[in-house]
């Protein structure tokens, strides 16, 4: 199925007529370049390659975006902005569970195989982000393709935010061969953002949300590792936003969404992925160290929000077999007092994959007209010169995934 | 053939018993541990840091809820002698677990003498209530006491493994495993961690259920 249609997106997506005329590719497509080539820099950690989750080796990203139609809203029928994100934790996922933890600042939401993470302590399928009323499509999909591709698999781990702003969301959209595109279209490197995969509907802090990432080499002792961050950003009000400590969102007060009803107790999905070798309860700490970098932000996890974050390690690889019987297995893991450098790239890394998200993201016109505008790019940087926190361009990548 | 050496020791004065692991003068160090409770449960000091880094360094305290406060200080005492500077492998925190037991008549030096017990090992000796099973080829004890049980494994489990050890001793348990024992001065580098499969942990589990329903110590 042609998930989007290029010429549609333009018409659907105005924001990003700039990137288009550039020559970059779209979905996901950032307006001018990221923070950080524009002089914004979150935290103190350098970024990796990419400044992605994929910086991790082993850890693939693929989104299935979906858009179709326009107009008033028919149940059923669209229009569509909604997709799914899959992050893959090893290329071997079908023989191969990782450590994992998870920690639930706000729980109004849905993590499947929530329960599975905190008593078996590991993952062992891909972790895919979509729509409220998608996880249940998604879950048989994931649970279909994981069983065909070997045996040993877990419980699916899939994760929701709500795009009924934008999206008909009742007319669960996604479908098994989206889920499947995303899997078979996840590869290391450049990772798409924001009105990409699970994100394509999602509204941040009432600008234009979707899918982030970022990531950071650790200090020594710990420099041979990295750790990432790839969040579904569909939260916050706009008050609240603060973007490396300037309260932006207090600053710009127009370009709501229309009607301004977009809520700000929807959600945030975060996943952190580390090659440092670490336990489960350890991973618990760095998902409830993302919180931080969420909250710097300016989130406070709302009483309606969903907001969950799960960390897992690829420096633990443990056998299907190995785990459920026999004689135990062995694991390596950092010594408990020397977490400090992954406790802040947690943080880090979560914050600027948010940032990320809101300065890709492009404007959208979705179902019954409604329209969320994306962060005005040149106000905000402006901003942050006002109060001191633009600093010389960094070079990156380009990011756009061709 | 002797009996294997216990896994926990008790040392046990009228006011309170203090479970260790190891001798109090035993080289810094820490084991994976885990702690579950129903309701209220139990008033339970120094669960912070078992909840944050799963591991406990302390001897395991437990004494009428009235004196809690005091036997705290006690085991603060022994940490600081240990380390002054209150590292996570030298007895920090004290885990003292309360019980629903009557007001003890505390004596005024009631601090040094657990001190002094604790150092010289004095009333050293199996606790009471004690169940001892092989299971899966590992050791478990149970420790009953009045609203907690104490379990004890050479099994090398995680502190996730362990919490479901503890779920499985209503109302309140608290889990220690022997069979990792880890400290700072492994360094910056990584060590090795033992993990005990999931179907010895079921059958740790089942043994866990099938015995703790027997005499309670006092």
């Amino acid at each position: 199925m042609p998930l989007l249609d290029r010429r549609s997106l333009l018409k659907l997506l105005p924001g990003a007529l700039l990137a288009a005329r550039a020559g970059a590719a779209i979905p996901g497509a950032t307006r001018k370049g990221r923070p950080r080539e524009l002089g914004v820099r979150i935290g103190r950690l350098p970024a990796g390659a990419w400044n992605a989750i994929t910086d991790v080796p082993g850890v693939t990203v693929g989104h299935a975006t979906i858009v179709r139609g326009e107009g008033p809203l028919v149940v059923g029928k669209g229009p569509v902005r909604t997709g799914v994100t899959v992050v893959v934790p090893a290329p071997d996922r079908e023989r191969t569970l990782v450590p994992c933890g998870v920690s639930v600042p706000n729980g109004n939401g849905e993590l499947t195989g929530l329960a599975q993470a905190r008593t078996l302590g590991v993952l062992g399928t891909p972790i895919a982000l979509t729509n409220t009323s998608s996880v249940g499509m998604v879950y048989a999909a994931l649970t279909e393709l994981c069983r065909a591709a070997g045996p040993g698999s877990l419980e699916p781990v899939v994760g929701e935010t709500w795009d009924g702003f934008l999206n008909d969301i009742e007319g669960r959209h996604v479908r098994h061969e989206d889920v499947a595109a995303a899997l078979e279209g996840a590869r290391a490197g450049p990772v798409a953002e924001g009105v990409v995969g699970g994100g394509t509907g999602m509204v941040c802090y009432g600008f234009k949300g979707g899918i982030g990432t970022a990531s950071r080499r650790l200090p020594e002792p710990l420099a041979a590792y990295t750790l990432g961050a790839l969040v579904q950003a569909n939260h916050g009000v706009r008050e609240e936003l603060r973007i490396d400590g300037v309260p932006v969102g207090e600053a710009i007060t127009d370009l709501r969404p229309e009607p301004d009803e977009a809520s700000g107790g929807n959600s945030i999905l975060i996943v952190l992925a580390t090659d440092a070798p670490l336990l489960d309860h350890q991973l618990r700490r760095l998902a409830a160290r993302s919180v931080h970098g969420l909250a710097k932000t300016g989130s406070i996890s709302h009483n309606g929000s969903g907001d969950f974050a799960l960390a897992f390690s690829t420096g633990n690889r443990i056998p299907p077999e190995a785990f459920r019987e026999g004689s135990g297995y062995t694991l390596a893991s950092i010594e408990q007092l020397d977490l400090d450098p992954l406790l802040e790239a947690a943080s880090e890394a979560t914050e600027e994959a948010i940032v990320n998200a809101l300065f890709a993201a492009v404007d959208v016109t979705g179902r019954d007209g409604r329209v969320v505008r994306a962060l005005p790019i040149d106000r905000t940087l402006a901003l942050l010169e006002r109060h001191h926190r633009l600093f010389p361009p960094q070079a990156g990548p380009v990011h756009a995934r061709s | 053939m002797p009996a294997p050496e216990p896994l926990l020791r008790a040392v046990a004065l009228p006011w309170v018993t203090a479970l260790l692991v190891e001798p109090a003068s035993a080289p810094a160090g820490r084991w994976y541990a885990a702690v579950r409770g129903e309701g209220a449960g139990p008033r339970v000091l120094g669960l912070g840091v078992l909840e944050e880094f799963g591991t406990i360094s302390s001897p395991i305290f437990l004494a009428p809820r009235a004196v809690l406060g005091e036997v705290y200080d006690a085991g603060i005492a022994l940490a600081h002698r240990r380390d002054p500077e209150l590292p996570l492998d030298a007895g920090w925190p004290p885990l003292v677990i309360g019980l629903d037991l009557p007001v003890p008549d505390l004596p005024p030096d009631a601090e040094e003498r657990l001190l002094a017990a604790l150092a010289a090992g004095e009333g050293t000796e199996t606790p009471p209530a004690t169940t001892t099973v092989e299971v899966a080829g590992h050791r478990l004890e149970t420790v009953r006491f009045p609203g907690a049980t104490v379990i004890a494994t050479d099994a090398p489990l995680l502190p996730r493994q362990l919490a479901a050890l503890s779920a499985a001793a209503s109302p309140f348990a608290v889990a220690v495993a022997t069979g990792n024992r880890v400290t700072a001065a492994d360094g910056a580098g990584t060590v090795e961690v033992r993990v005990a499969a999931q179907d010895t942990v079921t059958d740790l589990v089942e043994a866990v259920r099938r015995f703790t329903g027997g005499e309670v110590a006092s």
